[in-house]
């Protein structure tokens, strides 16, 4: 993404990582080759729900948010670069629900459908 | 001529004696000596399978060239006896979990032996040469055999006794004397070759002469001995039987005891066990256990009618068993993935039905449902929404477990470099580990394997949290007695289902003799060409 020409305001990885999670309804981030992040993808578009995905290999400030999510995951500050298998992360309606575990458990107990057309990402 | 035989008999006899196997390509055995060198060359020592070539070695025995009679008779009678006796010995040290001495030699073929050493040998009291130039052409080799049972007629044409003594070959010996035969020591086979010739002799003189007095007892005493010969093979053939059913089901035995972990140290035969994967056999057996207690408790709880406080303790112990289930597992998968998920530690009917390295939820919902009734409509509801978000995730996990099979399949196919290295890098990789294999396998150790079992483990992780919440949800929509049904259900599901896998484990194997007798259309056909006689008999019918 283009920094701004006149002011250079470097948004923190944090920071971008809540803008870009209230962007949409459904947000998912992602690592194209990640095997549980596809499972997320295909669990989401099974259920007719359509989500913004976000690539962090594919962005060059990835690395970061992946850090940025470790955080906001829990993950100890001090972790290393590559936390093992931070991604998916999920969010719904701007809020945080987590990782695969966590959007399975939701499914399963019955409060992500509930979840989804909150946030207006599914009807009927 | 004797000499290419008995060299031929000769290498067949050692490489046997020494538990190689030889090819022996029949159509290189020819009737012309001058081709010595060439069987020579023929034989090719491979790793041990007696199988096939036995196969190999009745046809290079039905493919012999002709022989001048004593040298022959001899010569066969001889090394066909010894090679058996080898043969035997060889799959007796060699191979032990399976007597299958005699594999695959289906009735007509088990006749031919000694129809075709007989028939042979009475073909060279006459017309030596008749008989050899049908088998001069190498091509024609094979087909000898055959035609010897199947057209006795042209062998008529050569000497009126030949067929008599094909067909008191053919009726003398039934499949399991056949089968018997070859076993057993040289006095006995050259006691049945002496009263074939016996007979032979006896069934000429019928036509003439009135047989004298001691002939005649000596004839009987022939039968009589004949006769104890059969018996005694017979015998010995059911002996092998009974051990090789009984080696079976110790080897069964042994297995089942060693996939339970009741065996400490029990490399498995089908390779060494990782120490997790061993672990987990041995807690895995103890979980079982314990789950049939539970079993046992549940049943008994739930035929008193009356609601005990102690279902609900049973039912939270159960639940709390499956929970400690789901955690050995998940240690297992960070110890060694593929056990988990091959279902090593499960029996073989468990295994058929594996999804994930474990049951498949919505399966198991749609399953317990009806067993359920009366339900109310808010559970009802809820069961169906478990089944179908239970069905949603499993197809998800399995679409992620299938993209990682995808890339893996990429990277273990291809470059052994991950940073998608190019073709001279990969050449000269290879070279290197061709020099250098302790290089290879500590680049696979290092790098491949980790990349491939580190997330492999991850679907399968979810795969069991998805079975865990399954179960806990459940809980939660259902009363204690209705938990309690389904606790019994699936315990009894999974009961059933290692109960059919044993039950599959011990079934009793054919005998070769039945399955044998099962086998071959073509015998029956072989059979009546040999048989005119019978056919006279039954025609009337």
């Amino acid at each position: 993404m283009p920094a701004a020409a006149t002011a250079p305001i470097v948004e923190s990885a944090v920071a971008r990582v809540e803008r870009l999670a209230s962007e949409s309804a459904v947000v998912v981030f992602s690592v194209s080759s990640c095997c549980m992040c596809h499972a997320v993808k295909r669990l989401f578009c099974g259920m007719g729900v359509h989500p913004t995905v976000h690539e962090l290999d594919l962005d060059p400030r990835g690395r970061e948010l992946e850090r940025a999510l470790a955080r906001l995951l829990g993950y100890g500050p001090a972790g290393a670069p590559v936390v093992p298998a931070v991604v998916p992360v999920v969010f719904i309606g701007g809020k945080l629900v987590g990782a695969m575990d966590r959007v399975m458990a939701a499914h399963i107990n019955g409060s992500l459908v509930p979840l989804l057309k909150e946030a207006g990402a599914l009807w009927l | 001529l004797q000499p290419a035989a008995t060299a031929y008999y000769g290498e067949l006899e050692e490489a046997l004696i020494h538990g190689t196997c030889t090819s022996i390509d029949p159509s290189m055995i020819g009737s012309d000596v001058d081709t010595e060198c060439k069987n020579k060359t023929a034989f090719s020592t491979t790793p041990l399978s007696f199988n096939p070539n036995l196969n190999h070695l009745r046809e290079g025995l039905l493919s012999l060239p002709p022989f001048p009679q004593h040298h022959r008779e001899r010569a066969v009678e001889k090394t066909f006896n010894s090679i058996c006796m080898y043969a035997a010995a060889g799959y007796l040290a060699a191979r032990p979990p399976t007597l299958e001495i005699f594999p695959s030699w289906p009735m007509n073929h088990l006749q031919q032996p000694y129809s075709v050493s007989t028939g042979s040998i009475s073909s060279f009291t006459g017309n030596s040469h008749s008989v050899g130039s049908t088998t001069d052409s190498s091509s024609g080799q094979n087909a000898m055999p055959q035609a010897e049972l199947v057209s006795p007629g042209s062998m008529r044409a050569d000497s009126g006794q030949q067929q008599e003594v094909l067909m008191v070959t053919v009726d003398d010996y039934n499949y399991e004397e056949g089968l018997g035969a070859a076993a057993t020591t040289a006095p006995i086979f050259q006691q049945h070759t002496a009263d074939q010739d016996r007979r032979k002799h006896g069934s000429t003189r019928k036509e003439g002469k009135l047989l004298d007095a001691k002939t005649e007892r000596r004839l009987a005493q022939n039968r009589e001995a004949a006769r104890k010969s059969r018996l005694r093979k017979k015998a010995y053939v059911q002996q092998l039987e009974t051990s090789r059913i009984r080696l079976q089901q110790i080897e069964q035995e042994l297995h089942g005891a060693r996939s339970q972990g009741l065996f400490p140290g029990g490399g498995s035969a089908s390779g060494d066990m990782s120490s997790g994967a061993m672990m987990f056999d041995m807690e895995y057996a103890r979980w079982l256990e314990d789950d049939s207690k539970h079993m046992i408790e549940l049943q008994g709880a739930l035929q008193a009618q009356i609601m005990d406080a102690n279902l609900v303790g049973i039912v939270e112990e159960c639940m709390r068993h499956y929970d400690e289930l789901f955690h050995l597992r998940a240690m297992l998968a960070r110890a060694d993935v593929f056990h988990l998920m091959t279902g090593l530690w499960a029996t073989a009917a468990e295994r058929c039905f594996l999804w994930m390295g474990g049951f498949r939820p919505s399966e198991i919902i749609k399953m317990l449902i009806p067993q359920l009734d009366p339900l109310t409509e808010q559970q009802t509801l809820g069961m169906c929404n478990l089944q179908r978000s239970s069905e949603q995730t499993e197809e998800a996990l399995a679409q992620g477990l299938q993209q990682l099979h995808q890339s893996l399949a990429e990277a273990v196919g291809t470059s052994p470099l991950s940073d998608g290295a190019n073709v001279a890098n990969y050449t000269a990789l290879m070279a290197l580990a061709l020099d250098r294999l302790d290089t290879l396998e500590s680049f696979y150790r290092q790098r491949v394997l980790p990349s491939v079992t580190f997330p492999l483990k991850l679907p399968i992780m979810q795969a069991d949290n998805l079975r865990q919440q399954t179960l806990h949800h459940m809980r939660r929509l259902l009363t204690t007695r209705q938990a309690a049904r389904c606790f019994l259900s699936v315990g009894e599901y999974h009961r059933r289902l290692r109960a059919l896998s044993s039950v599959w484990a011990s079934r009793p194997r054919e005998s070769f003799v039945a399955a044998a007798e099962n086998v071959s259309p073509s015998g029956t056909a072989a059979e009546q060409a040999v048989h005119p006689y019978h056919q006279s008999q039954f025609s009337g019918l």
